[in-house]
């Protein structure tokens, strides 16, 4: 069957073709997320999904935001989504987190599509990008592990569309006021969620605030004076708003303030979306991410081979983006709107993150991996780039006839390829990674075991904090009176707990050994 | 007749002898008085103010005390013109017009209250104002200071009242170790004293304290004093005017310790009241105790306490001077003490304490002895009071409750230069890491470098990490001076060069050895002593200065054997036993001179020394090394086949003592090199391990064992690289971590070297094998599918082809747009 007939089928089944733009990424992401939940079976060991289980418990247990023993920092709204979600339906915080979020995933989907046609003005073009988007690894893993960053980005595609398209709307005041009243709900929600990622999310639009000033009075262009005013306020408003939370509405935030230790710490979570360092999870100095990446993947080739997707969204984006900066800035062509030139706005903000991102990974002086944190923010932007670049270099080459069936073979071969690659990194395939994110039941009843015996003890479980993160609230019964001792093992630790994962680990990190006993 | 008169006067000498202690009670004042005047303060007919001109703190003061009673007597005489139940008095320290105290007296109910004030503004000043003639405190709504004397006076005939409470709000130290910074003069009482006389002598009994600290119950802070007296106190002095005031200087701590001074101090510069406490002091001379808690004096009864509980002083010599005999001082931590180890976030599921156990055996205010022992023995002993009770132990019974028991660790340490009086006996010796870490079983070895920190220059210390008995004490007759009785090993550090080591080799409790050395520094001073003294049971054995001497000896193993001294006659038992026996100890710089001390003659070899001597089951042994040119004098018992000249000696304590020549060291390695596993994969850790065996007698010295590893025809990789001894007659196991990085045939390889001391010829011995590594992933990506046992292997397989199924249709469908 040829490909025409093929998509003569589908447009049969689905009817109007907008409907089969906006299902071909939902339909997609329902498929991606039920692969992500039953590839471990829900048993992840995963930092922040060990980290949100335990804030979560507390607040479902204590019936309060902040319980007596500990907050999260950042924000709470998270947890009372959560809390509110798991009370009314009586389900449990790991299979919450495991399973019944990823249910947001088709929503997600649709979010993006509407924030990408709003972008390109193409049903086509937002379609792709939203399809892109659920084959990026580091979205992926944002879906795959049970941390706030789900509802942190349905309230981002949000906000992004209501502010793209409120001035669309002409003189019509009153539902532009509505629109910009959700759009500071929207911003003051994700305030509430992370007040770290919020301030990352204000100074990028102050960002493009200025580069847009400065194009305007550059290049004279003043026509896009009052986008800018517009971006002014939003951004101002905003720190109000985190200024607001942070010292009056949840004052737990001040800690996290207050546990930045220094300036480097605090504009990276200014710029970058960091997280704090917490306590170090692995013996020795702050460890180098592109050193990180030889030890945590079998090879430097696997991993570029598996983000290799983000590599050419990366090239593609930044082509597509100094030629639209080209030819509007410089050559005048006048086909700007104000979408697509608060598109090239933000991506020059966000990819500006990433670089220093990429600057501050390499001194090495944050323990925290930026580039997880910032790359799918910045995808958000670079995906409809690169969709729009793509399209016009397939246009070009689906022309020439001989180039025709190649081109179009290479392309699917390449998709299929990168939904796969995505979800093996995104996972942390134990095929590609040696840092695991799952853990056996076996383990699980091992910790069990020694929580039910052990008292003011350590205990050796593994070469990485995988065992301390694992999934429930068992390991942290178990470090409510001992401790884990993952890594290098302390003079001082009696007990040893060796798996058939941790001998399998053995044969792939490099440096330490498992305990000699 | 005779007979009655005799009673009679017995009855007054016993009359007069009561009265005149009661009368004792109030000792030297602290305040003179040159003039008084007294004047109306409201202009009316009565007289209601009387001016004391004197000295309480500097050299020309005032005081004004206003009668609010209306009962203020016309006298120049202060104390029929005053009184301390309804007038206010005003300290003017320089007679300046400012005020620096101000005590408001009065009543409540049938007791007698004081309320002081002091300045809270910083000005040095308490204001007030004079209102119908009489004061009223303007600095503060509060009074600083409250005390109250229940029983309405403070004092009568010659006694003074020591049944207080007294209440503190301020940043004041109301006692030891008062967190200044965490409290303030608000309204809320920060801590409260309540002593007792319960015998009615006019001397306190009992005073306990109770701080309301505003941190959190973790903070490790002191929270609860509690201290005793079994005895009279010395009389109360240099008191102004009210009796618990300490008029100027202040109070230093010999004075504290040593004498009874007023409790309630004033920094009389700055307007302050320094400190409420105290009143039982702590420290006091012997018969006095104290226990210092970090813990609350709340809740359930007996009280729990933590710390130094108890810390008891005891004065065995009788002499009653202020300096105690003997001090013990618990410091004591009940099971899962959330304090204990807080800092290190551990907890310790048993009791567990420190002993200092420290005396001075000729009572001339320096420590002779100080013992340290740490155990894990529960304090389940409750001592009551009649107004609360605790677990403790009581004061009498603490010497006999630390003998009584059998200590984890425990050394002893002596100050053979002589030691400074302190307040709470000998410092040196708190192994505080080895309980922290050891005795609790966190780590498994004695912690590094503590022993060595003890003490320096001067203190000789004896201790056993694993002591496990009752403490004893004997007197050594080789060298005539005190040991632990168990102590494994010892050192002096005789000055900034030279150090004496001790030794129990045999394990009997007893030291057998000791060692001198010309330096402390390991790297300069080789591996023999200067000196070496030893004592197998039948012989003294001396090595060093270039000879080597022996000497048949059968000795008693203790002149004198003894636990710390508990009460007073065992401690002039102590003393005695030390008069009598350790009047001239041996030379720390000349172990020689044991010979001659105990008249003995030995067999001495001029040109030759002893090393590794050794006490084992079969006794004695050793080696003897005879060098060129050698003399002998006395006789010397050799094997058959030997004879004596120049080389390396075996010797063994049989009786005579019998030397042979020694078989050189003979190293194998039969047991090969096993492997942990038989077929490794590529990147698995596999353990490497080979024994190492020394057939021959002579000890193999720097024996570097290397392995390795070689792939192919790669350059071998050192995989590990160690200098081993084996003894003569023993085995070593050897063993290292292999790391194969890549699958295929290696060859894995142990090799030994030494140089033979009598052939000078290196010595090589070498095993290798062959072994086939794996490729790591040879079960390949299906292998690792279901790795995390979620038994769903189809499902994971069937969602990632639906997963690759649609986005080959999603970009089928958005290609056919094109």
């Amino acid at each position: 069957m040829s490909i025409s007939k093929l998509a003569a089928k589908a447009k049969a089944l689905t009817g109007q073709p907008q409907y089969l733009y906006v299902a071909i990424p939902a339909f997609y992401a329902i498929t991606v997320s039920l692969f992500l939940m039953t590839r471990y079976g829900g048993r992840l060991a995963e930092n922040d999904t060990s980290i949100f289980n335990r804030f979560i418990s507390n607040v479902t247990s204590s019936g309060a935001l902040v319980s007596a023993t500990d907050a999260y920092t950042q924000g709470m709204g998270f947890q009372a989504v959560a809390s509110f979600v798991i009370s009314v339906t009586g389900v449990s915080v790991d299979a919450f987190l495991s399973f019944v979020y990823l249910l947001l995933s088709p929503s997600l989907a649709v979010m993006a599509y509407t924030l990408f046609r709003a972008f390109t003005g193409s049903a086509r073009l937002a379609s792709l990008s939203a399809f892109f988007l659920f084959i990026q690894p580091e979205f992926l893993f944002i879906l795959f592990r049970g941390n706030h960053e789900k509802v942190t980005f349905s309230l981002v595609l949000t906000a992004l569309l209501l502010l793209v398209i409120a001035p669309l709307i002409g003189n019509r005041l009153h539902i532009y006021a509505t629109f910009m009243g959700l759009f500071y709900l929207m911003s003051f929600a994700l305030v509430t969620v992370n007040v770290g990622f919020a301030m990352s999310w204000v100074f990028a639009v102050a960002a493009s605030c200025a580069l847009g000033y400065l194009i305007s009075i550059v290049f004279r262009q003043f026509s896009m004076g009052a986008e800018m005013a517009r971006l002014f306020y939003i951004s101002t408003s905003s720190m109000i708003f985190i200024f607001l939370f942070i010292f009056y509405m949840y004052t737990p935030s001040i800690h996290f303030i207050q546990a930045l230790t220094n300036a480097v710490e605090r504009g990276a979570v200014l710029l970058l979306a960091a997280e704090p360092a917490g306590p170090a999870d692995l013996e020795g100095p702050a460890m180098n991410p592109y050193e990180y990446v030889n030890s945590a993947w079998t090879s430097p080739a696997t991993y570029v081979l598996l983000t290799s997707f983000n590599w050419m969204v990366a090239v593609l984006s930044f082509v597509m983006w100094l030629y639209m900066g080209y030819k509007e800035i410089i050559g005048r062509t006048g086909t700007w709107d104000r979408p697509r030139f608060t598109l090239w706005l933000f991506y020059a903000a966000f990819g500006a993150q990433v670089v220093a991102g990429v600057i501050t990974d390499r001194s090495g002086q944050l323990g925290a991996n930026l580039q997880l944190r910032v790359f799918p923010l910045f995808m958000l932007f670079a995906l409809p780039l690169a969709a729009m670049a793509l399209e016009r270099g397939l246009i070009n080459t689906i022309e020439i006839r001989a180039l025709r069936l190649p081109v179009t073979g290479l392309a699917l071969a390449l998709v299929v390829w990168f939904s796969v690659a995505g979800l093996l990194k995104a996972t942390n395939d134990p095929y590609f990674s040696n840092r695991w994110t799952f853990y056996l039941p076996q383990e699980r009843e091992g910790i069990t075991w020694a929580s039910s015996y052990l008292q003011y003890s350590k205990m050796w479980v593994d070469f990485d904090e995988r065992t301390r993160t694992s999934g429930g609230q068992y390991s942290s019964r178990f470090q409510a009176t001992n401790q884990f001792d993952p890594g290098v093992m302390d003079p001082d630790t009696r007990y040893v707990m060796i798996s058939d994962i941790v001998m399998e680990r053995s044969k792939r990190v490099k440096g330490i050994t498992i305990p000699n006993v | 007749m005779k007979k009655s008169f005799l009673i009679y006067i017995v009855i007054l000498a016993t009359l007069l002898f009561s009265g005149t202690k009661a009368v004792d009670a109030a000792g030297p004042e602290g305040f003179t008085v040159s003039k008084v005047v007294q004047s109306s303060a409201d202009n009316g007919p009565r007289v209601n103010l009387t001016t004391i001109n004197g000295s309480f703190a500097t050299g020309n003061d005032r005081v004004l005390v206003y009668d609010r009673g209306a009962d203020m007597g016309e006298s120049s005489d202060w104390r029929k013109a005053t009184d301390f139940v309804n007038d206010t008095w005003l300290f003017d320290a320089g007679a300046d017009g400012t005020v620096q105290l101000a005590i408001v007296f009065g009543k409540e109910g049938d007791g007698l209250v004081a309320k002081l004030f002091d300045d809270q503004d910083g000005d040095g000043n308490v204001s007030y104002n004079v209102v119908s003639g009489s004061p009223v405190i303007k600095e503060s709504d509060r009074p600083t200071v409250i005390i109250v004397a229940k029983d309405g006076w403070w004092t009568k005939a010659g006694k003074i009242n020591y049944n207080l409470d007294i209440k503190v709000d301020g940043k004041l130290q109301a006692t030891e170790d008062f967190d200044l910074d965490r409290y303030k003069h608000e309204g809320i009482i920060d801590a409260e004293t309540h002593v007792r006389d319960y015998d009615g002598d006019g001397f306190p009994d009992l005073e306990w304290t109770k701080t309301f600290y505003p941190g959190s119950d973790r903070d490790n802070i002191i929270r609860s004093h509690i201290r005793g007296s079994e005895t009279k106190r010395l009389p109360l002095e240099g008191y102004a005017f009210y009796p618990f005031l300490k008029a100027s200087p202040r109070t230093s701590e010999i004075e504290l310790y040593t004498r009874s001074m007023a409790p309630i101090q004033i920094d009389w510069g700055r307007g302050k009241i320094a400190s409420t406490g105290e009143f039982i002091s702590s420290r006091w001379g012997g018969n006095t105790w104290f226990i210092k808690a970090k813990a609350h004096m709340r809740g359930e009864q007996p009280y729990k306490l933590d710390f130094e509980n108890p810390f008891g002083f005891y004065d065995f010599s009788g002499t009653n001077d202020g300096y105690p005999d003997v001090q013990v001082r618990l410091e004591y931590n009940p099971p899962n003490d959330p304090i204990f180890n807080a800092e290190l976030g551990r907890r310790f599921p048993k009791p567990i304490e420190t002993v200092r156990y420290s005396w001075d055996i000729d009572h001339n205010h320096t420590w002779d002895f100080g013992l340290n022992l740490i155990g894990r023995h529960e304090i389940d002993s409750v001592v009551e009071f009649p107004e609360f009770s605790i677990k403790s132990i009581p004061y009498k019974e603490i010497p006999n409750w630390v003998k009584e028991r059998k200590w984890d660790v425990a050394n002893l340490v002596i100050p053979e230069n002589g030691y400074a009086w302190t307040s709470e006996g000998v410092y040196e010796g708190q192994w505080l890491q080895s309980r922290d870490d050891y005795v609790t079983g966190f780590s498994d070895t004695p912690p590094d470098g503590e022993v060595e920190t003890t003490a320096g220059v001067g203190f000789r210390v004896e201790y056993n990490y694993q002591y496990q008995r009752q403490p004893m004490l004997y007197l050594s007759p080789i060298d005539n001076r005190i040991h632990l009785l168990g102590a494994s090993d010892g050192h002096w550090k005789i000055d900034a060069q030279r150090r004496l080591e001790y030794e129990d080799l045999n394990g009997d409790g007893y030291i057998d050895q000791w060692r001198l050395w010309n330096s402390w520094n390991e790297a300069d001073r080789g591996v023999e002593a200067n000196e070496t003294l030893t004592y197998s049971g039948d012989y003294l054995l001396y090595s060093g200065a270039g000879l080597a001497a022996f000497a048949p000896a059968t000795l008693p193993t203790a002149l004198y054997q003894a636990a710390p001294p508990g009460n007073s006659e065992e401690w002039a038992s102590f003393g005695q036993a030390l008069k009598k026996y350790g009047k001239e100890p041996l030379p720390n710089t000349s172990l020689m001179s044991v010979f001659g001390r105990l008249s003995l003659v030995p067999t001495v070899i001029n040109g030759a020394g002893l090393s590794d001597v050794r006490m084992t089951q079969k006794g004695l042994s050793g080696w003897l090394v005879i060098e060129p040119g050698f003399s002998k004098s006395g006789a010397l018992l050799a094997s058959e086949g030997t004879t004596l000249a120049p080389g390396q000696y075996m010797f063994r304590g049989e009786i005579p003592l019998t030397i042979r020549k020694a078989t050189g060291p003979s190293l194998s390695l039969n047991g090969g090199m096993q492997l942990s596993s038989n077929a490794p994969s590529e990147g698995e850790q596999v353990g490497l391990s080979a024994s190492l065996a020394n057939s021959g007698e002579k000890t193999a010295s720097n024996v570097l064992v290397t392995f390795y590893s070689q792939f192919g025809t790669d350059d071998p990789q050192v995989l590990s690289r160690s200098f081993r001894e084996i003894r003569g007659g023993s085995a070593v196991k050897e063993d290292t971590v292999w790391f194969p990085r890549q699958p295929g045939e290696w060859r894995i390889g142990v090799r030994t070297e030494y140089v033979d001391a009598e052939s000078n010829e290196p010595r090589v011995m070498e095993i290798e094998s062959t072994v086939n590594v794996l490729p790591w992933d040879n079960a390949g990506w299906l292998g690792f599918v279901d790795v995390s046992g979620s038994g769903k292997t189809v499902l994971i397989i069937a969602s990632l082809g639906l997963v690759m199924l649609t986005s080959l249709a999603a970009g089928v469908v958005l290609l056919s747009t094109y």
